[in-house]
């Protein structure tokens, strides 16, 4: 509404506009006038200074062509800064882009960067201990799916001695039932608590015992049944792979001792031996515990057609930077002296790597 | 962990047929083709801001 009056007001105080024009023209004809008393005062007054109206209208002349040059300027000066906005616009939208690939590729290099950094410690731990084999980097994250929790674990970096032969698992998929998935982090939690030095008031502890009892029953029967169900090798599918590996934890965390050996007529039983076979070997699932324990998980499993010999694989999560990591490493167990501590010896080969990943 | 954990564990073993050997024998472990360790669980997650 301002703009509106204020350009009506610019328009009628223009020197060419149709109300000047038509003031000057008035002057014009006082100009050729005769006075008269029946003019009004001023217009005879006007009449007999004609000097004056012409000095007015001298200056009229001059103010338009001082008013329409200065327009035109004006005019031009406008467009030129509407061409420098319009020039403007385009370079911030050629600017966001460029910043966008920037940014994209400085993604690249903080990336490429971190992977220099794991792959420094990676070397440096692999190679100042003598019976680590070779270490291996997986992301891994843990996300619902209906009914179901996927994890996911992803490839990340590894560093190996040299002449060591070893694959690595490029992407994995583990799927969990979500109530099973629940059940088994309770059991995980209890039994953590139950296993430190933290004194629990014995009715606490009693109940639970008697949770990690019923829990650790609940999801071991309710897997057997299904593993021992399936008819043949045909049948298993990835929940199957999962129920096996998650039994075997249960099994771990309910024994006294640090380590327990199996083979494929264990845990299923003779006649099921050829699906327990394909259980342990069909699929790499040996990380999973380590991610559900989320503490240190060590395996040896020597697959019938491919065999490592000494070869014993100890798995444990760490975050860095606000992302989950399963780190691997291979030690070759043959080389392990009877009177070492390896609870000991496998702890300090954890806080080795640790503090290599610390440092950089 | 308290032996009656373990007892009642040791009990669902048995009903299900199934014949664990635990070991805490280096020897045992080098020949051993196939065997899972645990040991005792950290109090708290290693993390690197």
């Amino acid at each position: 509404m301002r703009k509106l009056i204020k350009d009506a007001i610019l328009k009628l105080l223009h020197p060419l506009s149709p109300i000047v024009t038509l003031i000057v023209g008035w002057i014009l004809t006082v100009l050729v006038t005769l006075p008269n008393d029946s003019f009004p005062n001023f217009i005879n007054e006007m009449i007999e200074h004609k000097s004056a109206i012409m000095t007015f209208l001298i200056l009229w002349l001059i103010f338009t062509v001082i008013y329409s040059t200065l327009m035109d300027k004006i005019e031009k000066l406008n467009q030129d800064i509407h061409q420098a906005q319009e020039i403007i616009r385009q370079k911030e939208t050629q600017l966001d882009h460029t910043s966008g690939i920037i940014l994209n590729r400085s993604g690249d290099f903080a990336d490429f960067s971190r992977l220099l950094r794991f792959n420094d410690a990676l070397k440096g731990f692999t190679e100042n201990n003598t019976i680590v084999e070779c270490v291996q980097m997986y992301s891994y994250s843990t996300k619902r799916v209906n009914d179901k929790v996927v994890i996911k674990v992803v490839y990340d970096s590894n560093y190996c001695s040299d002449g060591i032969d070893i694959n690595n698992l490029a992407q994995c998929y583990y799927d969990i039932d979500y109530k099973d998935y629940n059940t088994i982090k309770k059991i995980v939690s209890l039994w953590k608590k139950l296993s430190s030095d933290v004194i629990i008031p014995l009715p606490e502890k009693d109940s639970m015992i008697r949770m990690l009892v019923d829990g650790i029953n609940d999801i071991y029967r309710k897997y057997n049944n299904s593993l021992r169900n399936v008819k043949n090798i045909s049948d298993i599918n990835s929940f199957h792979f999962t129920q096996y590996r998650i039994m075997t934890l249960l099994l771990r965390l309910a024994r006294r001792q640090s380590i327990t050996m199996f083979d494929k007529n264990t845990i299923l039983g003779k006649d099921k031996s050829d699906i327990e076979d394909y259980l342990l070997n069909g699929k790499r699932t040996g990380i999973l515990n380590s991610i559900l324990l989320e503490d240190i998980f060590m395996f040896k499993y020597t697959r019938n057609s491919h065999k490592k010999d000494g070869r014993a694989y100890i798995a444990f999560p760490i975050n860095i930077a606000m992302q989950n990591y399963i780190c691997v490493f291979s030690i070759q167990i043959l080389d392990l002296d009877e009177t070492i501590d390896l609870e000991h010896e496998i702890k300090s080969l954890r806080q080795d790597i640790v503090k290599r990943f610390e440092k950089k | 962990m308290p032996d009656i954990f373990y007892n009642e564990m040791d009990k669902m073993f048995k009903e299900l047929g199934i014949e664990l050997e635990d070991t805490d024998d280096k020897e045992k472990m080098k020949k051993a083709d196939n065997f899972i360790a645990t040991f005792t669980p950290d109090t708290s997650p290693i993390v690197i801001e």
